[in-house]
């Protein structure tokens, strides 16, 4: 504000343009842990686990083939860190002697529409507030995948936000990673790094362990409850190594803080009108 | 004591900050006798700015049915029962406004909003809580006045049994109270187009401009811990475009565009040059109003009143002169005004915001600094087909 009236500029502007730096800092090497062997591996573990979450079918059963998917979920795990390989483990452990009709019973009674969808493995469905306000959620998703000239297939009939395709789109970020760091190109590693991090901490992130607990609950010991284990530890092994904080959604999802007062028990609604959906039907 | 000119009141007016106005005044027209309320507007602006956790309650543009709808709840009751009713004699208010209802001397430091940091308690009005925010859509097509029955019929002007639609946004106040009233201070008027917003760096959360703003537009997150507000969209008038909830509009009852106060308003003619639209229609034709002009605050978003609405409403409402308002709109659907009807053919016509407008034969064209930005016919071209069509041996419901 100016002197004694109310017109003016934002009170920090001056201050602001003289601390603003004028070009931006060369990316310090020491701020992008990791090497390109390692983010190989990360590539191909975020990878099988997208495979593994997605509905079992011939790609899946191809990848079983030989064993190659047990032998490259443990050469990658191992890789990165014992505890994810322990997890690995376990994952391949539960593979062993299901046959493909049994694993797609699993997954059916999981996540399929045949089911009702037991667990959701959408993003949206564990933010907090109403619909309304997370849709941006999945525009900002889209918004990754499109930065780094992504989309989702044509023939896809999910939605951005499923977790097959976050931990795909994680592994084509860690596959370009190495490239880049075969390559020295230390700004293109910065930035791929950057998404890494700020997709992990604005989205996957705040919610993994949500869908490790509700798979856990509701299917102890199998396949899916163990690959639900191993992309937990995963996630916090980047969250550990990346230095990251996400802001976990809530465990009750129904109410959160904010809009509770605002919305009372309609918390949950779309969010456009404020009426409680419990008391409409 | 710091007086400002209020040129909506008539009169000098207290205000904690002395009086000076931007370059150029960001403004708006609403055309109340077209809005159908199909909330375009509020998800125009919704999906664009305030989609994000903790913004659920928040409607920078909301519209409600009058009289019974308001979004909070009784945010203009609340505030005309608080400040003491007052006499507009010959276009000038004899009442208290919000800055002068309490009798507060603005000229002692220990009252300077950055001081007290308390100044909303010093004006009219309340605090809307959480429950106020809960139901936007209250008293929604309520009918006021006359009971209704199926076969109800009337032919007044006025009509007996009524309700119309408010559209509401933030005014860009020449005397904004949220800015007027911030402890910090992080509430700023931009010089350049009048446009006032909230720093969001600055915020510390005082709440003031939340209960200060008699509208109830500066509004809190309590996500982010930070009051949020209407930027106008500034990103968009800027470049020349309209703001979402105006280029969005479906009723096409909104025009965008800059204010001059009285003294500089242009005067020219519209039939035989250029002119300013906002200065046309408020200025010269008196026909577009302020809301709540008696707040103080000179508001810059203006509305054409509803002409089927009683008067004695509107005119709380609106302030003096919303008779002739309503006579000069009618004048206007009469066809006696060419260069207002050419204009409000203009409305919605172009996403660009229009600085001048003139009237070519028989089109009206907008104007952008001096580009042209719409042009169109001031009465549509229609044809008339016959009831009975012997080729096709049928009979049309629709001949126009
Ligand atoms: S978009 Fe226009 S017509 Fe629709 S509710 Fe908003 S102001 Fe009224
Ligand atoms: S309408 Fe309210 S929020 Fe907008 S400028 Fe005026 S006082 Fe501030």
């Amino acid at each position: 504000m100016s002197e004694n009236t109310i017109l003016g500029g934002p009170p920090n502007r001056a201050t602001d343009a003289t601390d603003e730096p004028e070009t931006e800092p060369t990316p310090d090497p020491a701020d992008l842990p990791g090497d390109a062997e390692t983010a190989v591996h990360r590539s191909r573990l975020y990878s099988l686990l997208s495979l593994g979450f997605d509905r079992p079918g011939e790609d899946f059963e191809a990848a079983r083939d030989e064993d190659a998917y047990a032998a490259d979920l443990h050469a990658s795990a191992a890789a990165i860190d014992p505890e994810i390989a322990a997890a690995a483990a376990a994952v391949t452990d539960a593979l062993e002697g299901i046959d493909g009709d049994e694993l797609h019973h699993q997954w059916a009674a999981l996540f399929g529409v045949e089911e009702g969808v037991t667990v959701s493995p959408y993003e949206l469905t564990y933010l907090p507030g109403p619909l309304m306000t997370n849709v941006r959620r999945l525009a900002d998703i889209r918004g990754f995948y499109e930065a780094f000239d992504l989309s989702l297939a044509d023939e896809g009939t999910d939605r951005g936000d499923h977790v097959c395709y976050l931990t795909e789109f994680l592994s084509a970020l860690c596959l370009r990673e190495a490239s880049l760091r075969e390559r020295g190109d230390d700004e293109g590693v910065a930035i791929v790094v950057d998404a890494r991090r700020s997709f992990l901490e604005d989205h996957l992130g705040r919610w993994y362990w949500r869908l490790a607990d509700e798979v856990g609950s509701h299917d102890d010991g199998t396949f899916y409850a163990a690959l639900a284990e191993l992309l937990a530890a995963l996630v916090e092994h980047e969250i550990e190594t990346l230095d990251l904080d996400p802001d976990w959604v809530p465990d009750d999802p129904e109410v959160t803080e904010w809009n509770e007062d605002v919305f009372g028990d309609a918390g949950r609604g779309c969010g456009g009108c404020g009426a409680n959906v419990g008391d409409l039907g | 004591m710091p007086t400002v000119d209020n040129w909506q009141l008539g009169r000098e007016m207290e205000y904690p900050y002395e009086g000076a106005r931007p370059d150029d005044q960001w403004a708006g027209v609403f055309d109340l006798n077209k809005c159908i309320e199909c909330q375009t507007c509020t998800l125009a602006c919704k999906t664009t700015w305030t989609h994000g956790e903790g913004q659920e309650h928040m409607f920078w543009n909301n519209v409600e049915t009058k009289p019974y709808g308001s979004h909070p709840v009784g945010w203009d009751k609340r505030t005309l029962e608080d400040l003491d009713p007052g006499d507009w004699e010959d276009g000038t208010y004899e009442g208290d406004t919000i800055f002068e209802a309490n009798g507060t001397d603005w000229d002692d430091p220990e009252n300077n909003p950055q001081e007290s940091q308390q100044a909303a308690g010093e004006l009219a009005g309340f605090f809307p809580g959480t429950d106020d925010w809960r139901y936007p859509n209250l008293g929604e097509d309520e009918i006021a006045g006359d009971s209704m029955e199926s076969i109800t019929h009337f032919d007044e002007e006025t009509h007996p049994v009524w309700f119309f639609y408010l559209p509401r946004i933030c005014n860009h106040c020449t005397y904004a109270a949220c800015a007027g009233s911030c402890p910090v201070p992080a509430i700023y008027k931009r010089e350049e187009d009048g446009i006032v917003l909230i720093d969001e760096d600055s915020c510390q959360a005082f709440q003031q401009c939340n209960e200060a703003c008699p509208y109830k537009k500066a509004i809190f997150n309590p996500a982010e811990s930070k009051s949020q507000k209407c930027i106008g969209c500034y990103t968009k008038t800027e470049q020349g475009k309209a703001p979402q909830c105006f280029e969005n509009c479906l009723g096409k009852i909104r025009l965008h565009g800059y204010i001059n106060p009285p003294e500089e308003a242009d005067e020219s003619d519209p039939m035989a040059e250029p002119t300013n639209p906002l200065d046309f229609v408020v200025h010269q034709k008196e026909l577009a109003k302020p809301l709540y002009p008696q707040f103080g605050l000179e508001p810059n978003v203006y509305y054409v009143p509803p002409i089927t609405a009683p008067t004695d409403y509107l005119s709380q409402m609106f302030g003096p002169g919303v008779e002739d308002a309503i006579a000069t709109y009618r004048a206007m659907r009469n066809g006696d005004e060419p260069a207002l009807k050419g204009l409000f053919k203009l409305m919605g016509s172009t996403e660009w915001s229009i600085t001048a407008f003139e009237i070519d034969g028989d089109e009206a064209v907008g104007y952008y600094e001096g580009d042209e930005v719409g042009r169109v016919p001031i009465t549509e071209p229609t044809a008339e087909r016959d009831r009975y069509d012997e080729d096709e041996d049928v009979y049309r419901l629709d001949i126009t």
